[in-house]
């Protein structure tokens, strides 16, 4: 672990994933970061038989107000066109580098990161056009190359009135990106 | 023996006789002896007692081993029993007087129930049935059935449980040769209580759900099915008035084939004290619940679809991990607050996610079992939910521990006596 003072009014820590100790519990202040989001930052694209598509991922800092840990993030957008037509527009919410739990509360980023690891992450997609969240994995291939695959959210949900399920996806199920350097 | 589990439509066998069927070598109970069976019926509530060996029984004279049946349940006890000298001696010599020496109770792993030093039962019976082999006059094979009308004066103690009166509170009798049993051990009094549906601790909800047959072969539906199928299966359970089926009707919930989860359409004002499913073989599958499986209480809770009191209920997963657990609002207080600021919308649930999957915790599917479940246990303390986490015996569903955690964050699980 690594210990940093920065601001005047709190003292941050910085937790390194490979020298936790074992029983550590996180604690108000603590940023745990990741060695790997740096590798996924980045543009992305696609343009292929008239299908455009644009994905850029910045590094962030998520603070969870609840705890008051914070860890590193994706967060971007993404557009998409069809024989030129703007399908899926940008629309990017965060501007801040520093974002917070309660920045949630009432607007949903186009894309974020939800499991970042070695060579891949897994990213939640708003697809506007269906109206809803979807996953993508993203796997670094090689030669700058990225594999984005498309699946449905999982998880149990519980409804009151019978749940209107869209099915499939606006993006193609599995694109080949190229990073832009 | 079978017989009368048959009859009475008990489709599970007692676990100390189907951990015995399974040959394991780390059982508690090394040897029960059946050659020998004390059959006793009273009252709608039969006992068998075997004479048995146990992995530590140098330190008891003899132990026994009750199975109870009243109602739709089966209860196994162990007593061992440490007489007296002189009680002993008169017993030797054929006198057979109240029970008088110390007497520890334990569930079928040894845990401790109660231990009574000293004890002098003034309720005696002795039935001994001996059978051997062909000559054995027996229906079953086993035993023989005694109709034997008691009458205690009772030295059991205790009182507070709601449960069935008990026919023998005074103890166990006559320990040297098989001995008749105490079909209950020791608690009785039969306490009333004028709440119907009280409160109850996460512990007092395991020690109902180990001795309930029907949701225990529920619950060994679920383990078939994480191990067979291709998708989640899960039962809703329903209190019903009748106390029939365990007290719950079970309605039956499946996800997708081949999907994450179950969409549970539930209607406004139905209420459940329960919510059993299975996690099966699939890459992202938990060995551990699921932030959906929080989010599932607190949406459930939401619409108002849990019984009153909600610390009742129980959120249960048996996984093709070969793990099962169980849920439970501890301090309801706690959970609204953790739930308003952690599960209130997929937005917060994501970042719970992100909590989940990151140190400390990293809870994720290609972790251990045991990871998952101290770091699913410490998440649940550190981040202040309100809900209790309880192991259970993944092979037949009877027992449940509690996990819990220290304030030097180390994690124990403690048995639910």
């Amino acid at each position: 672990m690594l210990y940093l003072s920065n601001t005047a009014f709190t003292q941050e820590r910085i937790i390194d994933p490979n020298k936790i100790p074992e029983n550590y519990v996180p604690q108000r202040g603590d940023y745990i970061i990741n060695h790997f989001v740096t590798d996924f930052v980045g543009e992305y694209i696609l343009s292929k038989n008239g299908v455009n598509f644009y994905m850029k991922l910045e590094k962030k800092k998520l603070c969870v107000d609840y705890t008051g840990v914070c860890y590193d993030r994706l967060y971007g957008e993404i557009e998409f066109k069809k024989q030129k037509k703007i399908i899926i527009g940008k629309k990017k919410i965060f501007t801040n580098h520093k974002i917070t739990s309660s920045n949630h509360k009432n607007v949903t980023p186009q894309i974020s990161s939800l499991i970042i690891d070695k060579n891949k992450t897994t990213l939640i997609i708003q697809d506007s056009i269906k109206n809803k969240s979807i996953e993508g994995i993203l796997t670094k291939l090689e030669n700058g190359k990225y594999s984005l695959k498309l699946k449905e959210r999982g998880g149990t949900r519980v409804s009151v009135k019978e749940p209107e399920i869209i099915a499939g996806f606006t993006l193609p199920e599995e694109m080949i990106l190229i990073k832009v350097e | 023996m079978k017989n009368i589990l048959k009859k009475a439509n008990y489709i599970t066998l007692p676990a100390s006789l189907e951990l015995m069927n399974e040959e394991k070598n780390n059982l508690y109970i090394t040897k029960i002896d059946s050659s020998q069976i004390t059959w006793i019926s009273y009252e709608g509530v039969t006992s068998f007692t075997f004479h048995i060996n146990t992995l530590d029984d140098k330190k008891y004279n003899f132990s026994n081993l009750v199975i109870k049946l009243y109602q739709d349940k089966i209860e196994e006890y162990i007593f061992h029993y440490t007489p007296t000298e002189q009680w002993q001696l008169n017993f030797d010599s054929g006198e057979k007087l109240n029970y008088e020496g110390e007497l520890l109770i334990t569930d079928i792993q040894g845990n401790q129930i109660s231990n009574n030093k000293g004890i002098g039962a003034s309720c005696m019976m002795i039935v001994d049935v001996p059978c051997y082999g062909a000559s054995c006059p027996c229906t079953d094979g086993n035993g023989q059935t005694f109709y034997v009308k008691i009458t205690c004066e009772g030295s059991g103690g205790g009182g507070g449980s709601s449960g069935p009166g008990n026919p023998n509170p005074g103890g166990p009798i006559n320990p040297g040769g098989h001995t008749p049993t105490d079909p209950n051990t020791g608690g009785g009094g039969g306490g009333n209580n004028n709440n119907p549906n009280p409160e109850i601790t996460p512990c007092e909800i395991g020690k109902r759900l180990r001795v309930n047959i029907p949701f225990r072969n529920t619950m060994g539906i679920l383990k078939n099915s994480a191990q067979n199928d291709n998708f989640e299966k899960g039962f809703l359970l329903k209190p019903n008035n009748t106390g029939s089926n365990g007290g719950y009707d079970y309605t039956e919930v499946n996800g997708p084939v081949n999907g994450d989860g179950i969409n549970i359409n539930l209607q406004t004002g139905d209420q459940y004290a329960g919510l059993i499913h299975s996690h099966y073989e699939k890459e992202d599958m938990l060995s551990v619940f699921s932030v959906s499986d929080l989010a599932t209480i607190w949406d459930m809770s939401l619409y108002g679809n849990i019984t009153n009191p909600e610390k009742n209920f129980f959120l249960g997963v048996v996984t093709a991990n070969e793990t099962t657990y169980l849920l439970t609002i501890e301090d309801l207080g706690k959970f609204i607050t953790f739930g308003d600021n952690n599960l209130a919308n997929s937005d917060l649930k994501d970042i719970l996610q992100i909590i989940y999957q990151n140190p400390p915790y990293s809870i994720s599917s290609n972790k251990t079992n045991i990871h998952n479940e101290q770091s699913f246990a410490k998440l649940l303390k550190n981040m202040n939910t309100g809900l209790k986490l309880m192991k259970g015996n993944y092979t037949n569903f009877y027992g449940w521990s509690t996990v819990d955690v220290d304030n030097n964050n180390n994690v124990t699980t403690n048995y639910c006596h």
